[in-house]
């Protein structure tokens, strides 16, 4: 397990300045590691990192860091490249292989860091801290070091993101119309391998697809244009770095990683409930809004019934109740709506229609009825087909549908009008 | 529908191509001519290679002998004059872009991907959308379209690339009316102006009002030629009926064995 090194307060400028780089950058990458259904690959090249950073740490006899990120990147390579071989032309389904690569290869990197920590140099090392990350252990070389990567990715999207985008969306068209597509699939995995060894100091192999995936995640709810998604989900990572950060140094020695992945796992969440248009809320509040309108307009058609009927007296709640015009658990809530539009009047011993409310009432008797005619000429039903389905017919409020309808029954007159 | 009788320029030349997926092989020793200016329609049962042909003529799917030629030339050297539509499902249309972005995504097979695109590509962007009737659909997300929307999106990406040929896979599956009638109606504009729409079908009721041309195909290449030679009862009873069980169990022999589908060894003895 991994020891959390304290924070000197000196030290924290450069690490927040690291870790919001890296973030920003990593979120940017799973983009399109996400658009692409790539997000696991990208777990299992994180996990696939470890037995390189051990390799490199044994070649290099030292703690260096350009050894081990060399080793981690050359693992990660080659787990993405096992991937395509296995899936590719050994035919094992992409979940499988990913499943296996990144136990056989995280295993592999657990034996060779229980070796090192048995030659009695690995706590020293630091090696440990791979696993879930250790931001304190950043200095300013690596910081410049993680920034360099960090601008390399932002400028090879900057030139690219149009082909990447085509290319995500529908490879074998971009593929036709002469994008070089493999080689663009080859620049977004080095990317990607790219960002995950520059943050797998600050965040660990086991927590870093995190910071791919979820920027991404948090960032699509609020918007459907490539462009905005980038922005957000780097402004989202950003922010969750600099929190996750900040939470860690004020309660000292508390890992950083997790904190990070903790505060963007809460940003994801709060988009995922609270965007416009996909958040679960607004869909919750549009369903609301249209049980409420088709209890309305239930109760409105319901009492021009009643008058069709003659039945015009004020009627208590029970007898409304009684007569069918909707559930009752809706009705009391129902009319009161009602009655603040000007539908209904009355109260509890008695409520009766307005006149607005009689004309809306018989525009949906009216549809109704209309559409048990059109199904019964053109759909050929039995009668008793007729009105279940005309009860959810009633509800569309499209008034170039109504026209149609109103027109095709006009142009073929019903022989009989009910 | 067919008004086009003199001998037409060949767009499309295919030779003997076979294509294996792994090694079974899907399409044996096609060999075909494409008639320029007219609609042909690709048809035959399910698991036929329809799709499998168009792909491998655009260099989708690699070949296992044979060529396939555009105006005598290999495909990399014309493919601006090319546009594929493909099939509705083969991409996840969840995908954060506008009915104008994937318009838009057409206009990439005339320019280098690296620039932004241009106001008249924008211009032909709107053209290609009011012409498909999507243009007051233009900034919804593709994902919140009908089946026959998207379609007709993906119709009006190949008409934003201003190519000669069009190589589209099943758009007429699983459409409206509306949508039907507009793709019909886009297809024979393109062909009276003297492009080449090849489509892969699978509605007999329909082709032969649809096409004036027809390659029927069923592993192996039945018959091609104009719609009123093609679609005999005799020609239909040979694309749809049995009788390749034979062809069929050779192809899993040849999987199976881990034979070539080709023999590098062979001689040249005949």
């Amino acid at each position: 397990m991994a020891t959390w090194t304290d924070w000197t307060t000196s030290q924290l400028p450069v690490v927040l300045a690291g870790v919001a780089v890296l973030a920003g950058a990593a979120a940017l990458v799973g983009c399109f590691a996400y658009l692409r259904h790539r997000s696991l690959a990208a777990d299992a090249v994180a996990h696939a990192l470890l037995p390189g950073l051990c390799v490199g740490y044994l070649l290099a006899g030292e703690r260096s860091l350009p050894a081990l990120l060399a080793g981690g990147f050359a693992t990660g390579w080659l787990a993405l490249v096992l991937h395509e071989r296995l899936t590719r032309r050994a035919g094992i389904r992409p979940d499988t292989s990913l499943a296996v690569l990144l136990s056989v290869f995280f295993g592999a990197g657990a034996l060779l860091l229980s070796r090192i920590q048995r030659l009695g140099t690995g706590t020293a090392a630091g090696l440990d801290h791979f696993l879930f990350g250790s931001a304190s252990t950043l200095v300013e070389g690596d910081v410049l070091l993680v920034t360099a990567l960090a601008a390399l990715v932002v400028a090879v999207l900057a030139v690219c993101w149009r082909a990447f985008w085509l290319v995500s969306f529908d490879p074998q068209y971009a593929q036709v119309i002469g994008l070089p597509v493999r080689w663009l699939e080859g620049v977004l995995a080095l990317l990607t391998v790219g960002a995950v060894v520059a943050g797998v100091q600050v965040v660990g192999v086991v927590l870093m697809a995190a910071l791919l995936a979820i920027p991404a995640v948090a960032a699509r709810s609020w918007t459907d244009r490539l462009g905005p998604m980038l922005g957000l989900a780097a402004a989202v990572a950003v922010a969750a770095g600099i929190g996750g950060t900040l939470i860690s140094a004020g309660g000292s020695g508390r890992p950083t990683g997790p904190w990070v992945v903790l505060v963007l796992a809460g940003a994801a969440l709060g988009s995922l409930l609270l965007a416009p248009g996909r958040g679960l809320l607004a869909r919750s509040l549009r369903q609301q809004a249209t049980a409420r309108r088709l209890q309305n307009e239930n109760v409105l058609k319901g009492f021009w019934i009643l008058h069709e009927r003659g039945e015009n007296r004020p009627l208590a709640e029970g007898e409304l109740a009684q007569r069918g015009l909707i559930r009752q658990r809706f009705l009391a809530a129902t009319l009161r709506r009602l009655r603040s539009r000007g539908w209904v009047a009355g109260d509890a011993k008695g409520w009766s229609v307005t006149s607005a409310g009689l004309t809306e009432g018989q525009r949906i008797a009216d549809r109704h009825r209309r559409w048990e005619r059109w199904m019964a000429r053109h759909l050929q039903l039995p009668d008793d087909h007729l009105h279940d389905a005309a009860e959810a017919l009633e509800h569309l409020s499209s008034s170039d549908l109504d026209d149609r309808l109103r027109r095709d029954l006009d142009e073929n007159p019903p022989s009989e009008i009910d | 529908m067919n008004r086009h009788h003199r001998p037409a320029e060949r767009v499309v030349e295919i030779h003997d191509l076979t294509v294996a997926y792994g090694r079974r092989p899907v399409l044996w020793n096609i060999d075909a001519d494409l008639p320029a200016g007219q609609l042909i329609a690709i048809i035959g049962p399910n698991g036929a290679g329809k799709s499998t042909l168009l792909k491998a003529m655009l260099g989708l799917v690699p070949l296992a002998s044979g060529y396939v030629r555009f105006w005598g030339q290999p495909f990399r050297a014309v493919r601006q004059r090319v546009a594929y539509v493909p099939q509705r499902e083969s991409v996840d249309w969840d995908f954060p872009a506008t009915v104008a972005d994937v318009v838009l995504m057409g206009r990439y097979a005339q320019r280098s991907w690296w620039l932004r695109p241009s106001a008249a590509d924008r211009q032909l962007v709107d053209r290609c959308l009011e012409q498909l009737g999507l243009s007051e659909l233009r900034d919804r997300q593709i994902g919140q379209l009908s089946g026959g929307q998207q379609q007709r999106a993906f119709l009006a990406r190949a008409l934003a690339q201003q190519a000669d040929l069009y190589l589209m896979d099943e758009p007429f599956a699983g459409v409206d009316a509306a949508t039907e009638a507009r793709t019909l109606a886009l297809l024979e504009s393109l062909r009276d102006a003297g492009q080449t729409v090849v489509v892969v079908h699978h509605d007999l009721h329909t082709a032969a009002r649809y096409f004036d041309w027809v390659l029927l195909l069923n592993l192996r290449l039945v018959a091609a030629g104009p719609v009123a030679q093609v679609l005999t009862p005799d020609l239909l009873a040979q694309t749809y009926g049995g009788g390749l069980d034979l062809l069929h169990q050779a192809g899993s022999i040849l999987a199976d064995d881990l034979l070539p589908t080709r023999d590098p060894t062979h001689g040249n003895l005949d």
